[in-house]
């Protein structure tokens, strides 16, 4: 379960992480 | 009680004086002139090459925001790794277990985002080798990382037409070797002369006058506090932060930590005047924001030097203030000014316990983080005010009918359109997380009490601490109403979450900004161009910070420090 608990917390954070650079992107063009 | 006061006052004229020649300073580094720190540079060119950094490299404001957000991406990484294994690795004699993961990722994400927001205590929720290798790292590289992003929005301002904004890493190198460092080395110095622990033993075992035993935890504080508070971080190495007698130990070193935390926040207003040649553009700015914090310190100190009327009338002598949650050494105005002054900034430190503030000094500690623009974080609470000038540009223009002007570009609806996500997204967060808690502490019991229940006060003051948490969170301050119990699941994941939105999509924001009037035409000043240097253009941006970000707040205000106040 503690495993299973970081996994996802990481993949959270590695996704918002992709969020924001594709707001980078987004500023541009808006 | 006057002595108290006269504490205050020298604490602050030393900020304001001291902030003007180090903002010199800081605008002649960032400008790569020649200062008395130069010979940081073969350190500097070491990392350069160690890290195949090329110096000469200039950056277009995306190449510069990615390099931003790739090496932030591989600090959140490092960070929950190693506070999860931190059990298994070195530097641990006291055998603190590593942290739960749900745990590990608000903490990680709190100190990566230079907020310091702790849902554990630093005795035992951290070992020396996560103090140094991702506390303390992070509150250096995060408050650079501000710095550095800053220092390429004031190269966008002073360039005339340009698409390159500098290069982030160089400024990163720089921010941390020439003002965080020595400065760090100066301030460590004075904690260590008055006290401070310096070492890597365990816990120390003594006996009290009164006979009794006790363990008292100790290690590298001297090194980690300096940067807790130039950094504008907060986080504390004890857990009761900087009430601890080994965290903050005499009068001197509370005035000497209570200055270093405004100190660089300060500074940048004056480095931006100096860097783009506009310092009475800067002076403007510093004078709006000094009295913000002086309005806030006024309400700070009246209430909590008045004393507690509930107290009061238990027939407890008030008259050396509100004395609940306070240090004796400190004393009331020596809290209240602490108060005031770490939340108009993004420091989380506190030397008594916000929780037991009276309820106008806990609402002007919110909205201080609510707008969120007074100061502000080392590098970002000046470009929160950017945000907002930005905004007051295009609406004055609108209003007086000239053409929507900052320093030589002209704002269009791209720039208004960024700005007004920016502005929003801060309640936005706050106010949407706030509810949810809210709504499932009163419609979902068997949750919030599988949690272990959250809240030790009800009422008003309970909403207040919820509100607080997520304020908090938004501002990137990292203290707390502590009377929440916050180390669950759900406080963990969704002040994680606050915290990660209330850093990035600002910063995304306000450099994409200045890249974007950075690559425009040029206009030189003219009889029709908006003045923003003016008395009038600055009480024009006091209000706009005021209706947009503090009177979003103000219902659910109501519902907590008012309410409380009027309770009383």
């Amino acid at each position: 379960m503690e495993v299973l608990s970081f996994v996802f917390l990481c993949g959270v954070g590695a996704v918002m992480y992709l969020f924001f650079f594709k707001c980078v992107d987004w500023f541009e063009k808006i | 009680m006057n002595t108290e006061i006269l504490g205050s006052v020298l604490q602050i004229v030393a900020m304001v004086v001291l902030a003007w020649p180090l903002g010199r300073y800081i605008a002649r580094v960032y400008k790569g002139e020649r200062t008395w720190s130069d010979f940081m540079a073969p350190l500097e060119k070491g990392i350069c090459k160690i890290c195949k950094i090329n110096p000469e490299e200039e950056m277009g404001w995306k190449k510069f925001l990615f390099a931003f957000l790739t090496i932030n991406l591989f600090w959140f990484f490092w960070g929950m790794v190693l506070l999860v294994c931190q059990g298994w690795l070195p530097l641990n004699p006291d055998n603190n277990p590593g942290q739960s993961p749900d745990l590990a990722f608000n903490t990680c994400i709190s100190f990566m985002v230079n907020c310091n927001l702790q849902h554990y205590s630093g005795e035992s929720g951290l070992t020396y080798f996560t103090q140094l290798f991702v506390i303390m790292l992070f509150q250096f590289i995060t408050a650079a990382s501000g710095m550095a992003v800053l220092a390429g929005i004031f190269k966008g301002m002073a360039a005339k037409t340009t698409n390159t904004i500098g290069n982030f890493w160089i400024l990163l190198i720089k921010s941390t070797t020439r003002i965080l460092l020595p400065l760090s080395l100066v301030v460590g110095f004075i904690l260590i002369l008055q006290g401070t622990p310096m070492g890597f033993e365990g816990k120390m075992e003594l006996t009290t006058l009164e006979g009794v035993s006790q363990t008292v935890s100790q290690g590298p504080t001297a090194a980690i506090v300096p940067i807790k508070q130039l950094g504008t971080n907060g986080g504390g190495y004890f857990g009761v932060n900087s009430s601890h007698p080994l965290e903050n130990p005499t009068f001197l070193t509370n005035m000497v930590e209570c200055w270093s935390i405004l100190i660089i926040p300060m500074a940048m207003v004056f480095a931006f005047g100096f860097y783009v040649n506009r310092k009475k553009l800067s002076y403007t700015i510093f004078g709006v924001m000094l009295t913000a914090y002086l309005i806030g310190v006024g309400v700070a100190h009246h209430y909590e030097m008045a004393g507690n009327p509930r107290i009061d009338e238990m027939g407890i002598a008030q008259q050396i203030g509100s004395m609940e949650g306070k240090e004796m050494r400190l004393g009331a105005a020596g809290a209240a000014l602490w108060s005031q002054t770490t939340t108009v900034t993004s420091n989380g430190s506190v030397n008594a316990m916000h929780d037991s503030t009276t309820p106008f000094t806990g609402m002007f500690a919110m909205l201080n983080m609510m707008t969120n623009t007074w100061f502000g974080g080392v590098g970002v609470g000046f470009m929160n005010y950017y945000t907002f000038i930005i905004i007051a540009v295009f609406i004055s223009g609108l209003m007086v009918g000239r053409t929507p002007e900052f320093l030589g570009k002209k704002v269009e609806a791209r720039e208004m359109k960024i700005a007004s996500i920016v502005a929003l997204c801060h309640p936005f967060i706050i106010l949407v997380g706030t509810a949810i808690a809210a709504y499932l502490y009163a419609h979902a019991p068997s949750f919030v009490e599988s949690e272990g229940g959250w809240l030790n006060n009800p009422s008003f003051h309970g909403f207040s601490e919820m509100l607080y948490e997520y304020t908090s969170s938004a501002a990137n301050n990292g203290s707390g109403f502590e009377g929440l119990g916050d180390n669950t699941w759900f406080w963990n994941f969704s002040c994680g979450l606050v915290l990660i939105l209330g850093r990035y999509l600002p910063i995304i924001g306000q450099v994409a900004i200045a890249g974007l009037l950075a690559s425009k035409k040029f206009i030189p000043e003219s009889a029709g161009t908006l003045k923003t240097d003016t008395g009038t253009f600055a009480i024009m941006t006091f209000a706009v910070i005021v209706i947009v970000a503090a009177l979003a707040f103000f219902p659910a205000l109501s519902l907590g420090p008012i309410a409380e106040y009027f309770s009383l």
